[in-house]
């Protein structure tokens, strides 16, 4: 009974907070901006502390928290429920989901302090965590495409916050767009799933009770459908296009949204349907080159990209990239793990970044941002063991977190995979640092504008530890752990033999090469000016020319066809006939109009030729008779 | 008196009576409110007397020209409903939102003649009388397109008006001749549609009735490629006449597929089932496409609109109990958001002059209200989660799925398909810099809210509590499919 109640009011705490500020704030009466600071953070934190029991709970009692909303449709075989149940793996989402809210809500009163949208934004913001809530509690994948899509819209509305900029909105409309092109795919391998075995329930648990009565080709075609969701809301290839342009939106929607929760929603949808991907195992693999192409593809845009943000949010894309990777060779707790660190670290580098560009007068291009080290010392601490985090330096989170994908792609057979992870890995050092050492070891050439604010720096401080430190849920057996994460989410994971030696060997040469990467950025970077040399032409600066790729082939076909249909076959073809059938009806009403002139002659020799007609008529008629 | 007189005849009645009284505009509108609040309290408690079964319900039958088996002959199911609450709803909220705008006597008498006219189609169940209302709801259109309307009006109303008729008169052979053929097979005339279904009509003279009717129904919806009436006529048509358009006659074409062709015509509309299937896809994406480039606000509306009834037309064919629903959902979400999104669009044009998109813009910097609700409605019409859109879309892929794989891959790209243009609009309307036309754009006045909210909690109950609207469509529904599926088998 009082579980019910929890699980509801961790859904509902948001929303109404969300509802209250947005009463407020549409009702333009004078409000004060503590009030919706204290409404927002209310909300999430009430939310984020009873996350943190259910999780706690979940996972030293095995407790399953379940509660029944109401029925949302019973048509026939189709009975979806609005039922929250906070299983292990749900749990886990939570555990991270709501904290890592709660705090980019803390850090959010500072960043957006004096917005005149202050109201706007955090009803959004709010309203985001009741989605993403939605999405992770839901029993039964329908409910979680609502959530799925409530969390799209939401980023949509965030991306284009600023909607003075009409770019901003395009933005929006970008990621919205290209997010409905993957809930295209879900939406559909949901619909086949129902097809399929609707007859026995709806609920993950009767899903996975009765995959084995679907045939092995729909089996893999609805498993590569919902991935084609996940390629849409995680950002991979090819549907990737929409997270760059994302970062118009407020830096704490970048940290939040489009790094931390939202985009680890294909994640965390593919190892729900684990029981669907382990029987799909072409799929699966499908999979895990996807992700090493978005790892390794997105890990070398990021090498010369120049805005602050932009850099993050490739490094996102090629971290989820990893994540992929993982899942794909059915490693699913592991890739769940990545996310886990990854939430941690990625939000702490967008906030440092969110720090940085309000610090110094909203610039966010790291080559006028050089030397910026002594004007803002904390920030830069921060940022530096976010960046170790990310490249996977022991003893830090990400380095079992990486480290373990690694390891599992290496003894999982596919040398290849194994090799693109690495290739990203080093990568992905290369252009963190290069990152950092334009950023923080070069000559000073701006000086801040603002000093930071408190309630920005407190949230960094926190997940700065958690970025240290949460590798420890998740101890392999070398460093004396038991992978207590994996047991507790108890996915079906596939395990492969890899001995101790091996994964040391693979450990250390790991470490070697990142050092090795490191002092080369270093060496090229640091007290230099090589970033203002590089050249902004080529393949690799031009992003490989994907989004110009996309412009010629789908956007302009389709403002093509637009004015086919509409001019062309709509007006010229269609229209035209119907117009040109009453214009020859007004022609012939144009003929009969000179016989009815109205002249009395005409008249008269008009029935002058009806008599002689007639009376020809009659004739014939008789003599026919004879 | 049987309410569902009281509902059709109310207006009528009222319009006819004050055509003739030379009474002030202010007092006309004081009426049509009254009456309309009536009917609106009317069919609500019509609603609450609603019993969940798929029978006809209230209904109500006289011996009219009994010579010729004519009668009045009324009733109302679970599908008719949904167009029956529309109409009364949609009617005084309507007003509420234009009383300020529109001086004009006829403007408000046509409206009251109309939405009876609308109310008579809905629930008639002779054909006669079903005729009847068909062309009575068409007049006041005419008049007000060409009293009220913008742009080359007369030209526009004429061709609206002679398409309708020729689509109308297509449909009257078909009834002269099936009841005739009743009369040679059963010795006795009868236009009752129940009665009707008695029929036996070899292949081709059913392919020929069929025919009749579609044409006329095709017109009206329209699908394609009987629709180069409608973006010019919405473009002309003045707010009331484009909402009730838009929102209610577009929708009783829909309707009469069902209620005329799947009752008495049953087979036969099986047997032509996947023509219309693929015509309603092919609308779909056409209307969708086509609907890109358009620069006026209201001619994007239009083909927007077009589109999304042929996603209707696709799941009423289907003939799957999913898609039957699907259809009938989306007949009433999309009635109350085109409604909400033609009223605001004639809210714009009234503040800033223009129906052009690329001369609009900034407004959400201006007009923050006008803003929120002209996006939800736009947002809705997409279909995203929470609105009564994507509750109906989802719906009708799942029936389309269960038809056919194929079919189900094209119908779920309706979810792709109103995005194509309702973005790039929402931005360019409402955001950016504010532009000349928008400089002074006043945010909404109080009645506007009146009338908008209503609409926009609908929509959202519709969405989050779906199975409490479907209850009432779903034995309908069911009987159309399930019960007359065993019929064929036997």
């Amino acid at each position: 009974m009082t579980n019910n109640i929890l699980l509801n009011i961790l859904l509902l705490a948001p929303l109404t907070s969300a509802l209250l500020i947005f009463l407020l704030n549409i009702s333009r009466r004078y409000t004060k901006q503590t009030l919706y600071t204290l409404l927002a953070l209310s909300g999430s934190g009430l939310s984020a502390m009873i996350a943190l029991y259910i999780s706690y709970t979940s996972y030293f009692e095995q407790k399953l928290f379940v509660s029944n909303l109401f029925t949302w449709l019973n048509i026939g075989d189709f009975t979806i429920e609005v039922t929250l149940k906070a299983d292990a793996l749900s749990s886990f989402m939570l555990l991270f989901v709501a904290p890592v809210s709660f705090l980019i809500h803390i850090y959010a009163t500072g960043y957006m302090d004096k917005d005149k949208s202050y109201g706007r934004f955090f009803t959004y913001f709010n309203l985001f965590i009741f989605f993403m809530f939605l999405l992770v509690l839901a029993d039964n994948p329908i409910i979680m495409f609502v959530g799925w899509e409530g969390v799209g819209l939401i980023s949509y509305l965030l991306i284009g916050f600023y909607f003075d900029d009409i770019q901003n909105t395009y933005a929006g409309n970008k990621a919205f767009i290209v997010n409905r092109v993957g809930d295209f795919g879900f939406l559909s391998a949901l619909m086949l799933l129902f097809v399929e075995i609707g007859h026995g329930g709806f609920s993950y648990d009767a899903i996975f009770f009765n995959l084995s009565l679907i045939d092995t080709p729909m089996l893999s075609l609805i498993a590569l459908l919902l991935f084609v969701g996940a390629m849409g809301k995680s950002a991979q290839l090819p549907l990737f296009v929409w997270l760059p342009d994302a970062m118009a939106g407020p830096t704490p929607v970048s940290a939040l949204i489009h790094a931390a929760t939202m985009v680890t929603a294909g994640i965390y949808m593919v190892a729900r349907f684990a029981p669907l991907y382990n029987i799909a195992s072409d799929v699966s693999l499908f999979i895990a080159y996807i992700g090493g192409l978005s790892a390794l593809f997105a890990a070398i845009v990021a090498t010369r990209q120049y805005d602050i943000k932009k850099i993050l949010a490739y490094s996102t894309i090629s971290q989820l990239g990893f994540m992929f990777m993982a899942l794909g060779v059915g490693a699913y707790s592991t890739a769940l793990f990545h996310m886990f660190t990854h939430a941690f670290f990625k939000g702490l580098l967008f906030m440092g970044a969110g720090a940085i560009i309000v610090a110094f007068g909203h610039k966010q291009d790291i080559r006028e941002l050089r030397g910026i080290r002594r004007s803002v010392p904390t920030i830069f601490i921060m940022m530096l063991i976010g960046s170790l985090t990310i490249s996977a330096i022991p003893p830090l989170s990400a380095f079992f977190s990486k480290d373990a994908i690694m390891g599992i792609l290496y003894a999982s057979d596919h040398l290849d995979l194994f090799f693109i992870a690495l290739l990203s890995s080093l990568f992905t050092v290369f252009y963190m640092f290069r990152m950092i050492f334009v950023l923080f070891f070069s000559e000073n050439t701006t000086e801040p504008s603002k000093n930071s604010v408190k309630s920005m720096n407190y949230p960094m401080a926190i997940l700065t530890l958690l970025s240290v430190f949460a590798g420890m849920l998740n101890l392999p057996e070398i460093f004396g752990g038991n992978l207590m994460m994996s047991s507790w989410l108890d996915l079906a994971d596939k395990h492969f033999v890899f001995s101790h030696a091996n994964e040391i060997f693979l450990m250390s040469v790991n470490t070697i090469l990142i050092c090795f990467i490191l002092y080369y950025a270093y060496k090229r970077y640091a007290y230099k000016d090589t970033i203002l040399k590089e050249s902004t032409t080529g393949l690799v600066a031009n992003k490989f020319y994907i989004d110009a790729l996309y412009q010629l082939i789908i956007v302009k076909p389709l403002y093509a066809l637009s004015f086919f249909f509409d001019r062309k076959i709509s007006h010229d073809l269609i229209d035209t006939s119907i117009n040109s059938m009453a214009l020859n009806y007004k022609k012939l009403g144009k003929l009969f109009a000179f016989f009815e002139n109205g002249n009395v002659r005409f008249y008269a020799l008009y029935m002058l030729i009806g008599l002689v007609l007639g009376f020809i008529y009659l004739f014939l008629l008789l003599k026919a008779m004879l | 008196m049987n309410i569902l007189s009281i509902i059709i005849f109310l207006p009528i009645i009222t319009a006819v009576i004050l055509f003739f009284v030379r009474i002030h505009v202010n007092t006309i509108k004081i009426i049509y409110m009254i009456v309309t609040s009536i009917i609106a309290l009317l069919t609500l408690k019509l609603y609450i007397n609603f019993e969940q079964i798929s029978s006809m319900q209230f209904e109500e039958i006289h011996r009219w020209i009994s010579e010729y088996g004519i009668n009045y002959h009324i009733g109302v199911d679970g599908v008719s409903l949904g167009i029956v609450m529309m109409n009364a709803i949609l009617m005084p909220l309507v007003a509420i939102a234009l009383y300020k705008q529109r001086d004009k006597r006829g403007y408000w008498i046509n409206l009251l003649f109309v939405q009876g006219g609308i109310m008579g189609v809905a629930l008639s169940l002779d054909l006669m009388l079903f005729y009847l209302f068909w062309e009575i709801m068409l007049l006041p259109i005419f008049l007000m397109i060409g009293f009220f309307g913008y742009g080359n009006k007369n030209f526009i109303t004429m061709k609206f008006n002679i398409y309708t008729i020729f689509g109308s008169l297509m449909m009257l052979i078909s009834i002269l001749y099936i009841a005739v053929q009743y009369k040679i097979q059963f010795d006795v005339y009868t236009f009752e549609l129940d009665k009707l279904q008695n029929l036996i009509l070899t292949p081709t003279q059913s392919i020929l009735v069929f025919s009749g009717f579609m044409i006329a129904f095709a017109i009206k919806i329209p699908i394609f490629p009987f629709h180069t009436w409608l973006s010019d006529t919405y473009r002309s048509a003045p707010t009331g006449a484009v909402i009730v358009m838009s929102a209610l006659m577009a929708k009783l074409g829909a309707y009469a597929i069902w209620r005329v062709l799947f009752t008495l015509l049953d087979e036969t509309s099986h047997e032509v089932a996947h023509y219309f299937i693929a015509v309603g896809l092919f609308g779909l994406i056409y209307f969708g496409i086509s609907a890109m480039r358009q620069t006026h606000l209201k001619r994007m509306f239009a083909l927007s609109s077009a589109s999304h009834l042929s996603l209707v037309v696709v799941g009423f064919f289907i003939y799957d109990v999913y898609g039957l629903i699907g259809s009938s959902y989306l007949i009433v979400a999309h009635a109350i958001s085109s409604a909400a999104l033609f009223l605001m669009a004639g809210m714009l044009y009234e503040r800033s002059k223009t129906y052009d998109i690329a001369s609009l813009g900034g407004i959400a910097t201006v007009a923050p209200r006008f803003s929120l609700f002209f996006a939800f409605f736009a947002l809705s019409i997409v279909g995203v989660p929470m609105t009564a859109g994507f509750v109906a879309e989802v719906l009708i892929v799942l029936g389309a799925f269960n038809y056919n794989i194929y079919i189900g891959f094209l119908t779920a790209t309706t979810i792709l398909i109103a995005m194509l243009f309702m973005f790039k609009m929402i931005s360019q309307v409402l955001y950016g810099k504010a532009s000349k036309a928008t400089e002074n754009f006043e945010d909404l006045r109080m009645h506007e809210l009146i009338a908008l909210i209503p609409l926009a909690l609908l929509v959202l109950a519709m969405g989050i509590f779906p199975n409490y609207f479907i209850k009432n469509i779903e034995p309908t529904a069911v009987s159309y499919t399930v019960g007359k599926k065993v019929f064929h088998h036997d």
